[in-house]
């Protein structure tokens, strides 16, 4: 099928085109449609894991970028996932939990040192209720014991200075008693540019804590930019789905709608730093719509012509899928 | 293991209490003293209350669910380090620790706590219980600082709050022999009472001590000499606690076993014991229903071994009985039949009891010919105990231990005191 060109459809309906409005008024005979929500190794996710288990395997600081909705953090997930926590017999009759891979989520409303600390904590065990000062001994101790190999900061972008500072500190006590965990910061970014991330923006700078931090990123091209999924990848991407659903959707294609796809995904209302690259959330949110609503009218697959799914990556290019209006029901 | 546990687990260990693995956790997590009480402790309890030594016979005031989460264990586990199981089978949910008996002191064994073991058994918790089962040393409750020693003081686990030092550097002080004697029998006592699952024993208890008349056989000392004891071994009536019936079974050298045959016996509460000889006279304590007929019931105590078809008495063993249906004659007949059977059952006894296969008393009474009546096995009639004895008697003398000891070692229970003729002494329980 040729591509479709994206048409220009502001003011646009509300009502046209909602998977939510689409299952609401289907809700009475059919059940919603549940996307699946299982790993897809994409290939973005596999360059990722490749950097991740290379810092494992070498004990190397890392700067790792992306663009946002690439899909850092379900391929961090998959990481940990392949290198699970265990135990060994410990001295006095004692189960040690040894835990390779220590990750923790930075938010916006949590930005403290001590919020940090806490959150690494939580991937140890259950943490103890202790003062600052202990806690922080406490954990060092404790974090040695567990043979912690790589600590990940997810969303690093998101961290301050104090955050930095006290991972610096924690990492130089770490090393006093033995241990050297490797650090990676995964950050997003808005450009394919690496250096313009935050983390890299306060390390750069002339400040003590900076340059101490500076100087652990010492390994060769510590700082990395993750490109986003290819033509070629998102086709396989696409296929995969379509094997996937095919319990659900007998007679649906997918991946004839690679190159239609990667045409909608790469307009300049999409790929706004131009990277010519697509991101796995904008290809998943438009599947995931398209298929929503294909089977809230009882349909095997797509539409032949593939309308619904020009439709859903129209809705996401103009106004993504954040707000639906439902309205009442005429009276006539 | 999950994420809600510590990072590191400790392993369950049978007879531990609940304080030692949370200092074991709290040692193995590096952690101070108490940490754990404060995470899982009740709101409405002073974090400097958690140590306390009642507390840890429930251990109520913790919350079992996050404790087991926290150890990486079960529920089953955690509530195995208190006696809560045992005392909620006795005495039912709703049971105070206080059924136990009052405990002040928290108390620790020097041997047990030693780096390596960092064992504090739950028989700490025990009262009377002064002295380690296991080395038979005195329990320690203070310093060599003079401080208290407390469970959760806020100091590193295991180490006194006063002076910092390792609680197993405190003294050893061996138990003297009898110290020891009284330790492995309340031991003993608390072990067999808290072990069986039948309800009312202190009830049963106070019935067993009201009519227990025996007199038994002095060492040269008393049992009671220990303070401790002689204030728990109150008056029967008065017995309201484990504490109280392990108390008043080693003063008057009962064996706790006796208890366990008291709560076994099924009563009959219409029919009572006519027998003014008998200890349970005028009481249904003892009695037991052997058969039920069209002219009646027919009936026996199982403390002095009268028979009786509805109340009138048909056969009795004592002179004394006081019942107009009983001619003395029928009494001499009675007691001339009972010593031929102990005769025979003493040799059926000792030909059975040389071969090395395990016999059992209903065999041996068989052997001798002896009709297997439920009335012959009376307490007082010592049918059964003869057997038993002669049985220990022929396994003692073939044990180590009987080769070290003499005769007359106080390590036994005496009872009874007057030994039947043509016997030697009696075959140690303990």
């Amino acid at each position: 099928m040729r591509p479709l060109a994206i048409a220009t459809l502001e003011p646009e309906d509300p009502a046209a085109f909602s998977p939510l409005l689409a299952e609401l008024s289907a809700a009475g005979h059919r059940p919603p449609f549940v996307p699946i929500k299982r790993f897809v190794p994409t290939g973005f996710a596999k360059r990722l894991i490749a950097v991740l288990e290379h810092s494992l395997a070498t004990g190397k600081w890392m700067l790792v970028t992306a663009m946002s909705g690439d899909g850092k953090s379900t391929a961090l997930a998959e990481f940990r996932r392949r290198h699970p926590a265990t135990v060994k017999a410990g001295p006095a009759d004692t189960i040690v939990r040894v835990v390779p891979i220590v990750s923790t989520r930075i938010s916006r409303g949590v930005q403290s040192a001590d919020s940090l600390m806490h959150a690494l904590a939580a991937g140890l065990g259950a943490p103890p209720r202790l003062g600052p000062g202990a806690f922080r001994v406490w954990l060092v101790e404790t974090i040695a014991r567990a043979d912690v190999q790589v600590i990940v900061i997810d969303d690093a972008h998101e961290m301050t200075m104090a955050q930095l500072s006290y991972l610096r500190e924690l990492t130089g006590q770490l090393a006093e008693i033995g241990s050297e965990p490797a650090v990676i910061l995964l950050a997003a970014v808005d450009s394919t540019d690496a250096r313009t991330c935050k983390p890299w923006t306060m390390i750069a700078r002339k400040e003590l804590v900076a340059e101490q931090f500076n100087n652990r990123l010492d390994g060769a091209d510590p700082v990395v930019f993750i490109e986003g999924l290819s033509r070629s990848e998102v086709g396989q991407v696409l296929a995969t789905w379509e094997h996937l659903y095919r319990s659900d959707f007998p007679e649906l294609e997918l991946a004839k709608w690679t190159s239609s796809t990667v045409g909608w995904l790469t307009d300049s209302r999409n790929d706004r730093a131009k990277t010519g690259r697509i991101r796995m959330r904008q290809l998943r949110a438009g599947v995931n719509a398209a298929l929503a609503v294909a089977w809230a009218e009882g349909r095997p697959g797509l539409r032949e012509d593939g309308s619904d799914l020009y439709a859903a990556f129209v809705r996401l290019t103009v106004r993504g899928f954040t707000v639906a209006v439902v309205q009442a029901e005429d009276d006539g | 293991m999950t994420s809600s546990s510590l990072p590191v687990s400790v392993v369950a260990r049978r007879g531990e209490l609940l304080y030692g693995r949370m200092l074991r956790a709290e040692e193995a997590n590096l952690l101070p003293a108490g940490t754990l009480a404060n995470m899982t402790g009740r709101h409405d309890v002073a974090a400097r209350a958690f140590g306390r030594p009642g507390f840890g016979v429930l251990g109520t005031v913790f919350d079992h669910d996050a404790l087991a989460a926290l150890f990486g264990q079960s529920v089953g586990d955690v509530e195995a380090t208190t006696y809560r199981t045992e005392l909620r089978r006795l005495f039912g949910p709703g049971v105070s620790a206080l059924k136990l008996g009052a405990v002040r002191d928290f108390r620790v064994c020097p041997e047990c706590v030693a780096p390596g073991a960092r064992f504090i058994s739950r028989s700490v918790l025990l009262p009377l219980v002064h002295g380690c089962p296991r080395h038979h040393i005195w329990l320690r409750t203070n310093c060599r600082c003079g401080a208290r020693l407390g469970a959760f003081a806020k100091q590193r686990p295991f180490t006194c709050s006063g002076c910092g030092a390792d609680w197993s550097e405190l003294p050893r002080q061996p138990l003297g022999w009898r110290d020891d004697l009284r330790q492995r029998r309340v031991v003993h006592a608390y072990a067999v009472i808290l072990d069986q699952t039948k309800p009312a024993v202190i009830e049963s208890a106070r019935r067993l001590l009201s009519i227990d008349r025996d007199r038994r056989w002095d060492h040269g000392w008393c049992l009671a000499d220990d303070p401790a004891i002689s204030a728990q071994a109150v008056a029967p009536k008065s017995v309201n606690s484990l504490a109280g019936v392990v108390a008043n079974l080693v003063m008057r050298e009962i064996p706790p076993e006796r208890l366990l045959d008291h709560l076994e016996l099924a009563r009959h509460p219409d029919l009572r014991c006519w027998n003014q000889a008998c200890p349970t006279h005028g009481t249904p304590y003892a009695m037991c229903v052997s058969a039920y007929r069209s002219n009646g019931v027919e009936s026996y105590c199982s403390e002095c071994g009268s028979r009786y078809l509805d109340d009138r008495m048909t056969l009795t063993f004592d002179r004394g009985h006081g019942s107009p249906d009983i001619s003395a004659t029928s009494v001499a007949r009675a007691r001339a039949r009972l010593a031929e059977y102990g005769q025979r059952l003493y040799e059926a006894a000792l030909f059975l009891s040389s071969e090395d296969e395990p016999v059992s008393v209903e065999h041996i009474f068989h052997l001798a010919g002896v009709p297997q009546a439920s009335h012959l096995r009376a307490r007082q009639l010592r049918l059964v105990e003869l057997v038993h004895s002669v049985l220990q008697r022929q396994a003692w003398s073939k044990s180590k231990v009987a080769q070290r000891w003499n005769e007359e070692s106080a390590f036994r229970w005496r009872y009874p005191a007057s030994r039947p003729p043509g016997l030697g002494s009696s075959a140690p329980c303990v």
